[in-house]
């Protein structure tokens, strides 16, 4: 039996896809969530093989709950309308079902989900490694800390700064930790606002206060707080084209 | 607003203006007896052609080094061709005149006439060049007028296939689920989803619709809402009877009230409250949309395109840039979630721009 869970802000879309799913067989329903935060407490104390997911949700959309797991389940995703089809197949998604879902599409997706998982095909290891890149810019970051999600407004970013395999998101606040990639943050991120100026560092533009030089072609970048960043010389190009000079 | 100036009328009028200087100094001329006044006429004619042509030819010539200065550019041009139109006039006279009637023009007189013309020419050359500046700006508001509503009607065409594809499709999505459960709400929801469906499409064409049609049209909106969110959404609406037959354009209301939905049922956890009023003022009919939001959220993109696209779409018709209100007020309690309140004040009477 493959344990899923369906994750979707209306009661009649989760009905109707119960509905399905029993007739197809060989599913079992281990939970119903109507949002994106119900939907991560369920995954982590569950460990679903399947989930189904909306995308447009209140607060957190599908794909920002699927970057907030760090071990994601097979997602097939379920959604009105087809604008997100790219994406959805850029997170590694098993399949893309546009409501109303027909049940033959439903079962296909179904199938393919318990094949996958029979040939032992982990399909979402870590889910930072699963996102290669999404084309769509968001205004928006969303952070896990400790139980609490947390959702930074790109204005609110001072400036990104790499540590191992996770990203400091420094704000006025306080500073964030993700598990992230940074050239994965750095294509998530509008580059009409934010410049990565160091293989460590992404910055963003708002709070950029000068530029100095320290020595032969050694530059360093002071911000509006007064905090010092490293500038490398690629970084140096990418600045100065950014900024017109 | 407009001047309503072509440039052939101000050919014309400059043309009526040369010919009365050329007489004066005809009549100048004849007043010093040097002419009779045959002589002077024929003068006055020649000399009015020749100053109107080289008018003509000042103002259509351009030389595009100067165009940052233009002032500067028409004054030494049109010197430079009265200069030309002097020596001409001289010329003229001595060929024609002096060998027949042993005429001569003192050089005072010269001089008083090439000054004249300078003066003249630089005043029409800079008459032109502003009756001309008027006129292209006029011209490039009109077009940028054209172009911005063309715009604003494929922005709202667009916000409006946007919206409209997910809420068709879930509401299908929707009937789908109910056909099992409850067959006599899922009959109910398509005939609401139709007549919907019918009256945007009905609307689309009418630049005018009666209040009651619009509000309808939203009535079965927020039906076929309700029965997606269940209790999630309550709505409170006082459209007093005696206005409903008033008359207003469509589509204002609507995408402000999606949008009221959008912020505060899509993104939403809660129980939301929106409301939706009708006052009548002494001016204006004032709608009032009200709706709860989340002040931490943000919204992932298209933040604020619909209010935008309504506001361009109200000055173009109205040409008023204060008819469309937003406010955002506090909750009572701290963890209450903020109101966003929209007026949409629609001016009486129905003159509309287009």
């Amino acid at each position: 039996m493959l344990k899923c869970i369906i994750i979707d802000d209306e009661h009649l879309a989760r009905s109707i896809l119960k509905e399905m799913l029993i007739e197809i067989g060989g599913v079992e329903m281990i939970s119903e969530c109507a949002n994106g935060f119900e939907g991560l407490k369920a995954i982590q104390s569950m460990t679903p093989d399947l989930i189904f997911l909306d995308v447009q949700m209140p607060k957190i959309n599908g794909f920002e709950m699927l970057e907030l797991l760090d071990h994601a389940p097979a997602v097939i995703f379920t959604t009105a309308f087809d604008e997100y089809a790219v994406q959805a197949f850029e997170v590694n998604a098993i399949d893309y079902l546009l409501k109303p879902i027909e049940p033959e599409r439903l079962f296909k997706a179904v199938e393919k989900v318990k094949q996958n998982l029979g040939e032992k095909l982990v399909v979402n290891d870590n889910s930072k490694e699963a996102l290669p890149f999404l084309p769509e810019q968001s205004q928006r970051i969303v952070v896990k800390e400790r139980d609490e999600i947390k959702i930074i407004p790109n204005d609110q970013i001072i400036f990104i700064e790499a540590s191992d395999d996770y990203v400091k998101i420094k704000t006025n606040e306080k500073v964030y930790l993700k598990s992230q990639t940074m050239t994965r943050m750095e294509q998530q991120l509008p580059p009409q606002q934010f410049v990565r100026i160091h293989r460590s560092f992404i910055v963003n533009s708002n709070y950029i206060h000068k530029i100095e030089l320290l020595g032969k072609e050694q530059y360093t970048l002071i911000l509006s707080n007064g905090q010092h960043l490293p500038i490398s010389k690629s970084g140096y190009v990418k600045l100065k084209s950014f900024l017109g000079i | 607003m407009s001047l309503n100036i072509n440039i052939w009328k101000l050919n014309v009028a400059v043309f009526v203006a040369l010919l009365l200087l050329c007489g004066t100094e005809a009549y100048l001329l004849f007043n010093f007896s040097i002419f009779s006044w045959k002589n002077a006429i024929e003068l006055c004619a020649l000399a009015n052609g020749l100053l109107y042509l080289f008018y003509f030819i000042s103002v259509q010539s351009n030389l595009s080094i100067f165009e940052k200065n233009p002032i500067l550019f028409i004054a030494i041009k049109q010197s430079a061709f009265a200069f030309i139109y002097g020596y001409t006039f001289l010329w003229i006279i001595n060929f024609f005149f002096h060998n027949h009637w042993g005429i001569t023009v003192d050089t005072l007189l010269f001089h008083f006439s090439i000054f004249i013309a300078i003066m003249v020419l630089i005043a029409l050359g800079l008459l032109n060049l502003f009756v001309k500046t008027i006129n292209n700006q006029e011209q490039r508001l009109l077009m940028e007028q054209d172009a911005q509503s063309l715009k604003n009607e494929a922005e709202l065409f667009k916000l409006r296939q946007q919206l409209h594809p997910h809420f068709l499709f879930n509401s299908l999505n929707s009937i789908n689920a109910l056909i099992g459960s409850n067959p006599k709400l899922a009959r109910e929801m398509l005939l609401k989803l139709s007549s919907f469906l019918r009256l945007s499409v009905k609307r689309e064409e009418m630049k005018l619709v009666s209040i009651r049609e619009e509000v309808d049209s939203l009535e079965l909106y927020l039906d076929i809402e309700k029965v997606r969110f269940g209790d999630r959404l309550n709505i409170l609406k006082d459209i007093p009877e005696n206005l409903k037959e008033k008359i207003i354009p469509p589509f204002l209301l609507q995408p402000l009230l999606e949008n009221a939905i959008k912020f505060g049922l899509y993104d939403t956890l809660d129980e939301v409250i929106i409301t939706l009023t009708l006052k009548e003022t002494e001016y204006f009919y004032d709608f009032e949309i009200s709706n709860p939001y989340d002040k931490h959220s943000v919204a992932p993109k298209g933040t604020g395109f619909g209010l935008q696209a309504i506001s361009r779409r109200l000055f173009l018709l109205y040409a008023r840039n204060d008819l469309l209100k937003v406010e955002k007020s506090p909750g009572i309690k701290k963890e209450d979630a903020d109101i966003y309140i929209i007026n949409l004040l629609i001016p009486k009477n129905k003159t509309l721009l287009k």
